[in-house]
């Protein structure tokens, strides 16, 4: 229906996007099928699993649950704008080094979560950890490697309260 | 998975906002989005014309006016839980919020949102009910106050009409001495199966002076359990024994589905109500400790 189209602008991954597009397309479907960064997955499409979770603004949503026509004047992050130059960010690495992931499905949702999670954090326990994954489902590694994975990354940055 | 086509409106004030909501072919209002937009994915929902309410600033704020708390339609479940009034004054309300969704649902969330989406087990229903919230609708003939407990008025449909929009709620600030919240579901951030809420006044710091006794996902929409506070008003301390006041089960026409039957609920909730009424006994004993 192109006499719906409607026009946007927003910032996607530090590239600013002046579109036009039918407003039923999700940011979830814009910026894996127009834009082509295939990081974020297509889990349920109605906002259960975690897998499409970008940063919007700063704070991790469900791209699942917003039309791209909805984000006028926002700032859209997706997995794609962790690693730089082909390195892994130091939450990626942690990922990495302790095995939070098997197939990956889920791997890029968690990270957009974590991403917000730790911007300007000066402290996390592993409840507060656990509380914020269980936006996301894993169907792959039993949750453990990916807490490990992320009390390495908090014990990195110096902000870890023990509280288990 | 897509919605069928519509046509997006992004007014940036309110009157343009009820204007194409009074005019425009099947319309429909987009909060944050969180239940309508998986509703039209599926298209359980389908509407002509999308009206989006995210840039009408005059329903995004939070204000505190001495007895009272005003808090916009268009405010996020987490910028409202990380209000520090909210958390001073309405220590439950703050509870609670941590408990609707997921925080990757709550930073899009909205308060007006939930309340005119309206779930049977949602938690701000529930909390505007037992904080007797009034809710404030526009339409462009003008605005009027629903009482909470008035809005709910059947599953999923609040009393509003199809050209009005929420603006705002307003919710008294009360000093109660305790309360209590607790909700029932299989995972957390799942929808409640029994959600309850209690909230104690005490006078002499003996006896029950108010008392207020609230149950969400039990029925249709939530409810005051004033039968209960009825009989709990005036008893001291020493005499109440809430195994004996709250029956076992409950006998409400709860509702009713394959995995949750309603004798089940009714019993989920007669726990959950003696679980927060023993919440705001400890929490009262500790304000009341703490104050000398
Ligand atoms: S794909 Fe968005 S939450 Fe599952
Ligand atoms: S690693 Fe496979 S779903 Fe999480």
């Amino acid at each position: 229906m192109d006499s719906c189209s409607t026009k946007v602008m927003f910032m996607l991954n530090d590239r600013k996007l002046n579109v036009e597009i039918d407003p039923r397309i999700t940011l979830l479907e814009f910026i894996r099928n127009h834009e082509n960064l295939t990081g974020t997955h297509a889990g349920c499409e109605h906002g259960v699993c975690g897998a499409c979770t970008v940063l919007v603004d700063g704070k991790a949503v469900r791209s699942c649950l917003l039309f791209a026509v909805q984000l006028n004047g926002q700032n859209v992050e997706t997995v794609e704008s962790l690693a730089e130059n082909n390195t892994l960010s130091d939450l990626q690495r942690n990922f990495w080094e302790y095995h939070g992931l098997q197939c990956g499905f889920c791997t890029a949702g968690i990270l957009m979560s974590l991403t917000e999670f730790f911007r300007g954090r000066s402290e996390c326990t592993e409840t507060e950890i656990r509380e914020l994954l269980s936006g996301h489902l894993c169907r792959c590694t039993g949750y453990t490697n990916i807490i490990r994975a992320t009390i390495a990354h908090a014990r990195d940055q110096g902000i870890f309260c023990d509280d288990s | 998975m897509k919605p069928y086509p519509f046509a997006y409106h992004r007014p940036t004030n309110l009157a343009e906002a009820l204007n194409k909501l009074a005019k425009l072919p099947n319309p429909k209002i987009i909060a944050g989005g969180q239940s309508l937009v998986p509703m039209l994915n599926f298209r359980v929902a389908q509407v002509d014309n999308l009206i989006d309410l995210s840039e009408i600033d005059e329903i995004k704020r939070i204000e505190n006016k001495s007895q009272y708390f005003y808090v916009g339609s268009m405010v996020s479940q987490r910028e409202l839980s990380d209000d520090p009034i909210l958390e001073k004054y309405l220590p439950i309300f703050k509870f609670a919020l941590s408990h609707v969704g997921h925080a990757q649902t709550r930073n899009r969330g909205t308060i007006g949102g939930s309340l005119c989406h309206l779930d049977p087990s949602a938690e701000l229903p529930l909390l505007a009910i037992a904080l007797e919230a009034e809710l404030y609708v526009s339409s462009s003939e003008g605005s009027r106050k629903i009482p909470a407990n008035e809005f709910a008025e059947y599953m999923l449909s609040p009393s509003i009409e199809e050209d009005e929009i929420l603006t705002h709620i307003k919710i008294p600030i009360k000093s109660w001495s305790g309360w209590g919240f607790t909700e029932y579901s299989r995972r957390h951030g799942d929808f409640a199966i029994v959600a309850a809420v209690c909230m104690i006044k005490w006078s002499e710091k003996t006896t029950i002076e108010e008392i207020v006794l609230a149950a969400g996902g039990l029925c249709e929409v939530p409810f005051r359990l004033t039968e209960l506070e009825r009989q709990l008003i005036g008893c001291h301390i020493d005499q109440i024994d809430i195994n004996e006041v709250v029956p076992e089960k409950l006998d409400f026409d709860a509702l009713d589905d394959p995995f949750v039957p309603a004798w089940y609920r009714n019993r989920i909730a007669s726990e959950a109500i003696k679980t927060v009424f023993s919440q705001s006994l400890r929490r009262s004993q500790k304000a009341s400790s703490a104050n000398g």
